[in-house]
């Protein structure tokens, strides 16, 4: 690697994230819905008894719930069930990070690692839209809906802990690892650069 | 590889879990918080006069348009990714010390420049503040924290005598 490698792959990357960010957005629809579907599969699997599936609307899914919750409605307190909505992008937008960075370094069959980087991906988007969902319903479900899910104490922290590390980490972070993970060999030539200060023992 | 994944997960998760301590919230993170929503009104004053700050919120006083910085948009998170990654990667302390310091420095510039584009955009167009808000400036301030932490790399590689050059994420 040339000693402005660094800075070349910066420019790459960040006129790759500014130029794919357009064509993903109007794309977003499509990549939501793996991310989606398995997101609402994951909570059928570990709450049956409450969460049914996910219903879809562009890149907003919609969990379908039997927690029940009271909505004031015309001076009357009514009973329904919960459907907390997530947008997928606040979650999905580290594929084009992925994107910029595997085009900007061009590692070899580039093209494949850009495929596998986006299924990768997946399950951390759906992780993410999980604790997205949970977080709704175990902060905004009130004790009616604690009833049903019988979320309390420790598992309220640990899902406070998990959106917000999921959210604000995860989202921005897991692409930057996955890049590292497909493309060892840019750190490597970093690190083996030629240096004047490099000298052997 | 794995020994340095281990690391750099097992200090985000602890880094990420002190700073979301009610405790460490209040006597860091919130006057952090405010002191960026004062350096940017400070900053933007410099060619817009009716800028004001109060708290975590920037307004324009002709405007009345107003922007509260919000736990994500101030960097603090950046700034434990950067350090866990400092921390995690073979060096001497001095080094990830060095790092740490102008890492931070480096990504709070950087969010400082997001912190007052956004508050410019939002006047234009909030289609375009929630667009650049949520998925554009997340990742440049991802790129930004990437960059800094190759640039420290290649600092320390050049510190390394060749008899130390394992390549830390190769294997």
């Amino acid at each position: 690697m040339q000693a402005d490698g660094i800075g070349r792959f910066l420019g790459w990357s960040l006129l790759a994230l500014l130029v794919l960010m357009v064509p993903w957005y109007f794309l977003a629809e499509w990549l939501a819905a793996p991310a989606l579907e398995l997101a609402g599969g994951l909570m059928h699997f570990f709450f049956p008894t409450w969460a049914e599936g996910v219903q879809r609307s562009g890149t907003v899914g919609a969990l379908i719930t039997r927690v029940g919750v009271y909505i004031p409605q015309q001076g009357q307190m009514l009973l329904a069930d919960m459907t907390p909505e997530v947008n997928f992008l606040k979650y999905g937008y580290g594929v084009v990070l992925l994107w910029a960075m595997l085009l900007a370094s061009r590692p070899p069959r580039w093209l494949l690692k850009i495929a596998i980087g986006t299924l990768v991906l997946v399950p951390v988007q759906a992780v993410s839209l999980c604790f997205h969902w949970l977080r709704d319903i175990a902060f905004q479900g009130g004790a009616k809906a604690q009833m049903t899910t019988h979320i309390a104490g420790w598992q309220l922290e640990a899902i406070a802990f998990a959106y917000q590390f999921s959210f604000l980490v995860l989202t921005p972070l897991v692409p930057v690892i996955i890049w590292l993970a497909l493309d060892p060999q840019f750190v490597k030539q970093l690190w083996e650069q030629p240096s004047p200060h490099k000298t052997p023992l | 590889m794995i020994r340095f994944f281990s690391i750099f997960i097992g200090t985000l998760a602890l880094l990420f879990g002190i700073e979301m301590l009610a405790p460490v919230q209040q006597s860091v993170v919130h006057p952090w918080t405010g002191f960026l929503a004062n350096a940017s009104a400070h900053i933007m004053q410099l060619f817009d006069g009716s800028i004001i700050s109060h708290g975590r919120v920037l307004q324009s006083s002709v405007s009345g348009f107003g922007v509260s910085i919000e736990a994500g948009c101030n960097g603090v998170e950046a700034a434990i990714i950067l350090m866990a990654g400092m921390l995690a990667f073979p060096s001497s302390l001095k080094l990830k010390l060095v790092g740490v310091l102008v890492g931070i420095v480096a990504v709070q510039g950087v969010n400082l420049l997001r912190i007052i584009s956004l508050f410019y955009l939002g006047q234009w167009s909030y289609k375009a503040f929630e667009f650049a808000h949520l998925y554009l400036w997340q990742a440049l301030i991802m790129l930004d924290v990437l960059v800094v932490w190759l640039l420290w790399i290649r600092a320390v590689s050049r510190q390394t005598p060749l008899s130390e050059t394992e390549v830390p994420l190769a294997s």
